[in-house]
């Protein structure tokens, strides 16, 4: 079998439909699974009480709004090598679910820092740079918005996205510097008690319902991005007229 | 190959002299803001010793913002890219139009800021620390800021998207040079070892920079 056949938008657009049902699916089941398990099963932490429960949203979140950076990056790349249509279209799709991510992780975060540090927003490394990650997202779609050829675009942004790729772990580690010279350690991400095997299990599930959703968005986006771009192309009327 | 370099930065240097007020602009504008600040926030020189290294670099990414915008506006409308795009030297044109921008835009900043910094009450070993840091690190920022104004030269909004792209790009190197000069952290590492620090980010943005306005050029047209 050969694995390239597959970059094809034709076939792409065939099996598509099928592993978003899959995913989607697959995600929802998580979810309701996930929200028992956090919002029922966990125990209430001995320090945080309650309102630790919204980490079972925000670390997914996190997670996700990093891989999808990564993943963009790396589908640019793959397209500005082999110049395949379909990279560019899955990394310009993963841009706007991985802005979602970063802006619930920023959103959760801050409802979280209020009753646990008392303040909305501090200028801790993880916060900062997570902002940052954000902005990137915000450039990166702003700037395929304002281009008109798609294919132009697709090629700027392939570079931005690599840019930022190579810059996301530099801006960590740079902004970790900073914050540590700063403010010191006063604040740090473990909460001080050691994680539950059933807080641990919930997050996992959670984590794997917010990749599986990301997944089935990101497709599903991509797919209407290729029927937009093919829409001349023979064989997308000819299936869309055959299912109407 | 030289020679071709050496063409574009005397055309470079041409068109400068012949639209001077292009050129005078940005360094206007820096010494513009550098007075503002003070006047803005507090003209008590304790607390302006403390903002100067970020005032110098805030003024001078401002400067740059206004500039790179007419970089490449002018030779793609006149179709000079269009000219150089087809030549096997535009490697050669790249690389002189970042050297002349370079040249032109930051090293009248880089001679004006020691006078900056003095009316700031700065004492002497710092302003030859931040006149060297600057002069080896705004080739990082303005390297980000020519490769994103490659990329979006022909655009509409252009003026708007450029500085929200850049923003996050030049994170790293903001913090890193006003964390050196901040007044806690200033002993953490020697002045050497950050110049290396800094050369070495100048040198891989450099790099970046000529590949992606390259082919963002030979693509425009």
């Amino acid at each position: 079998m050969n694995i390239w056949k597959f970059s094809s938008p034709f076939l792409f657009y065939k099996y598509s439909s099928k592993l978003v049902t899959i995913f989607g699916s697959l995600s929802l089941i998580l979810f309701i699974i996930g929200a028992y398990f956090s919002l029922y099963i966990s125990p209430v932490d001995s320090q945080q009480g309650e309102v630790y429960r919204i980490i079972f949203i925000h670390v997914p979140s996190a997670w996700m709004s990093m891989l999808i950076y990564l993943v963009m990056g790396f589908w640019s790349f793959i397209g500005l090598i082999f110049n395949t249509r379909l990279s560019f279209i899955l990394s310009h799709a993963s841009a706007k679910t991985g802005a979602i991510m970063c802006f619930i992780a920023l959103v959760t975060g801050s409802i979280w820092g209020k009753p646990t540090w008392g303040t909305w927003w501090v200028w801790d490394a993880r916060l900062t740079s997570e902002l940052v990650l954000f902005f990137l997202y915000i450039g990166y779609i702003s700037l395929f918005k304002s281009i008109e050829s798609f294919k132009k675009a697709d090629q700027v942004c392939a570079y931005i996205a690599i840019f930022g790729t190579i810059n996301v772990p530099i801006i960590y580690f740079s902004v970790k510097w900073w914050a540590t010279l700063h403010q010191g350690a006063s604040l740090s991400f473990a909460g001080g008690s050691q994680i539950d095997s059933v807080m641990l299990t919930s997050l996992l599930i959670m984590t794997f319902a917010f990749w599986f959703y990301s997944i089935a968005v990101i497709l599903y986006r991509a797919k209407t991005i290729v029927i937009y771009r093919e829409s001349q192309k023979s064989w997308l009327k000819k299936d869309i007229l055959n299912a109407s | 190959m030289y020679k071709v370099f050496l063409f574009s930065v005397k055309r470079e240097l041409l068109i400068t002299y012949r639209s001077l007020n292009d050129f005078l602009m940005p360094f206007s504008f820096f010494l513009l803001l550098s007075i503002f600040f003070p006047i803005i926030i507090t003209t008590d020189s304790l607390v302006l010793m403390k903002i100067a290294h970020g005032i110098l670099w805030i003024a001078y990414l401002f400067s740059c913002f206004l500039s790179i915008n007419r970089l490449f506006d002018e030779d793609y409308h006149s179709g000079f890219f269009e000219l150089v795009s087809k030549s096997k030297f535009l490697i050669a044109f790249v690389i002189g139009k970042l050297f002349c921008g370079w040249l032109l835009i930051t090293l009248p900043i880089i001679i004006v800021s020691p006078i900056t910094l003095y009316i700031y009450g700065i004492n002497e070993t710092n302003i030859v620390l931040l006149f060297f840091s600057m002069l080896i690190g705004t080739p990082i920022i303005f390297n980000i800021c020519f490769m994103v104004a490659s990329l979006t030269f022909n655009l509409k909004a252009s003026a708007i998207l450029a500085p929200v792209l850049i923003f996050p790009l030049i994170i790293p190197v903001l913090i890193l040079v006003t964390s050196f000069f901040g007044e806690d952290s200033f002993h953490s590492m020697h002045p050497f070892d950050f110049f290396k620090l800094l050369f070495l980010l100048s040198i891989i943005t450099t790099l970046f920079t000529i590949f992606v306005s390259y082919n963002s050029i030979k693509n425009s047209s």
